[in-house]
């Protein structure tokens, strides 16, 4: 069935896809498989790279300070995720009824932020946010006690917010425009409660956008370096600034390497779970 | 409650909610600017006067102005490879009748899934065992550096060029090859022209990711030269002045003047 001018045309595909193919199987698949080898070496400060194999380092995630560590942090991005949701839906939802230049005035606004490094953004939170800050110095221009919320987990909560928020505010504009608007409609003009026609109809069009969100910005909260360090200061653990100390303080390459798979594995598991659950709630929500 | 109230009482919540959702997205940078100008060293509220002085001032400090041009010039070359790559990708993708293409485009965006911190240990990881096995030192130097940044801006540019294939017309291609065009001119002159906004987005998204990634130059920027981010996060707690928001600034501008520039040349043009 294949002609020789499809085969031509195919073979030439896999010639231009060749470069591309290679740099990302050398930068992505070699690093990987470093980390793979280097964590099933014995563990401990100034490890040298030899020996094994053993799962002592996997081990060592279950103990001090690894699992306190990450509890810390799975807890930091649930909370980041909640505080999105609640901030993303309202402006999604004037987002997608916008028309014309306002929606692409409040469009770039959405975007802007994503255009501009994380530490750029981290940094004008901690002008904001310290005790001789916008925020504590407008309170003490106003006559009331200065507040900083430098150094505190609440700091870190709201950068790591603002990091994230275009994401979710981009995925739930996606499903809400999507949903037909009518269906809201519909359940009012059937005698719904404007909040009862809010959960069970325009909160369940949003939902996929809603998990792809939010599966988004778990990842995001996980992986996060420069937010958690320049805002948290000593009082923040998160587990790749435990991974970063690892390696440039105690030189202990297989703990780092071990983590850092965790790590990987539970980004890519729930990359791919909540794009799944997206992508087959969409089909049922909107037909396929 | 009357009905009338109550049909407005969501409305106002959600128009209050987005406003506040709009504030928090623009109070960084917006901070950073405004602090840039400050004429004092300490922050005021309210302002008291507008001064260029710690602008002036970035000229007394080389390792923000070092890691200003080292940005540009690795965002530069690190965009300019990934199109490289990219392009012809995107094309094979789209034009190619490929089989399993799903899961050649799936393996060509996984970089954007990596944790760059991750990548970064890796990276340095494989650095080090390359120098015991083989006394290759690539520590340090540019090599991994780059290859790094090539891999997170690749899906920018495939993407984006592959979004662009997709929506124009295969058929204009068929036309210009049945009217004796060969396929060489038919790209050039057809395909590529077509996905233009495509190319010109994908690029200049891969030029602003790279300028502004932090992760990856982390581990693998260290020593005597480090991209911008990492010279403004060292500076962060050195400086107790507008110098850093003054730098700060500068990378805003240059992300501002990339993304004015994709949207002027992806139009310019791109209609007969």
């Amino acid at each position: 069935m294949d002609s020789p001018g499809d085969r031509r045309r195919r073979r030439a595909a896999a010639l231009l896809l060749l470069p591309a193919l290679a740099v990302v199987g050398v930068a992505a698949a070699i690093p990987v498989g470093v980390l793979v080898r280097v964590s099933l070496i014995p563990p401990g400060p100034l490890a040298p790279l030899e020996g094994g194999p053993t799962l002592a380092a996997f081990r060592g995630l279950l103990a001090a300070p690894w699992a306190e560590v990450a509890g810390g942090t799975a807890g930091l991005a649930l909370a980041t995720t909640a505080l999105t949701v609640v901030l993303a839906f309202p402006a999604a939802w004037v987002l997608s009824r916008a028309t014309g230049s306002i929606r692409s005035v409040l469009t770039l606004l959405v975007v802007a932020p994503l255009l501009m490094s994380v530490v750029v953004r981290a940094y004008g939170w901690t002008l904001i946010l310290g005790a001789r800050g916008f925020l504590g110095e407008s309170l003490a221009a106003v006559g009331l006690p200065r507040v900083g919320l430098l150094h505190t987990g609440a700091g870190v909560l709201i950068a790591l917010t603002e990091a994230f928020l275009p994401f979710m505010i981009l995925a739930l504009t996606a499903s809400l425009d999507r949903s037909d608007r009518s269906l809201v409609d519909a359940a009012r003009g059937l005698g719904a409660s404007p909040a009862s026609a809010f959960l069970r109809v325009t909160l369940p069009l949003a939902l996929p956008g809603l998990v792809a969100g939010a599966g988004f910005v778990l990842v995001g909260c996980l992986s996060a370096y420069a937010t958690p360090a320049l805002l948290g200061g000593s009082a923040t653990r998160t587990l790749v600034l435990e991974i970063y100390e690892r390696i440039t303080i105690h030189f202990d390459w297989p703990a780092a390497a071990a983590a850092s798979l965790v790590l990987l594995a539970a980004a890519t598991a729930l990359l791919t779970a909540t794009a799944g659950f997206s992508r087959r709630r969409s089909a049922t929500v909107f037909g396929g | 409650m009357s009905d009338r109230t109550s049909r407005r009482l969501p409305r106002l919540a959600l128009g209050l909610g987005a406003a506040a959702a709009f504030a928090v997205l623009l109070a960084s940078p917006l901070a950073v600017i405004l602090y840039s100008f400050s004429p004092t060293a300490a922050l005021e509220v309210p302002p008291t006067g507008f001064s260029l002085r710690w602008y002036a001032g970035l000229a007394g400090h080389p390792r923000l102005l070092d890691g200003l041009w080292t940005s540009l010039a690795l965002a530069a070359v690190a965009s300019g490879a990934a199109a490289l790559v990219g392009v012809p990708a995107a094309l094979a993708l789209a034009r190619g009748s490929l089989r399993g293409r799903e899961a050649l485009v799936a393996v060509l965006l996984s970089p954007l899934a990596l944790p760059g911190l991750v990548l970064g240990v890796g990276l340095l990881t494989a650095a080090s065992l390359t120098a015991r096995t083989t006394g290759l030192q690539l520590a340090g130097t540019a090599a991994p550096l780059l290859l790094a940044h090539l891999l997170i801006t690749i899906p920018w540019v495939t993407r984006n060029v592959l979004a662009s294939l997709e929506s124009s017309d295969p058929l204009l291609e068929e036309q210009a090859r049945s009217l004796g065009a060969s396929p060489l001119a038919t790209l050039f002159l057809v395909t590529l022209p077509g996905a233009r906004p495509g190319i010109v987005a994908g690029v200049i998204s891969a030029f602003v990711i790279s300028f502004g990634n932090f992760a990856l130059s982390l581990l693998l920027a260290s020593g005597r030269t480090v991209t911008l981010p990492v010279a403004i996060f060292e500076a962060v707690d050195r400086f107790q002045d507008p110098t850093v928001a003054a730098i700060s600034t500068v990378t805003i501008a240059v992300t501002g003047i990339a993304a004015v520039a994709a949207e002027r040349l992806s139009r310019a043009g791109s209609t007969p």
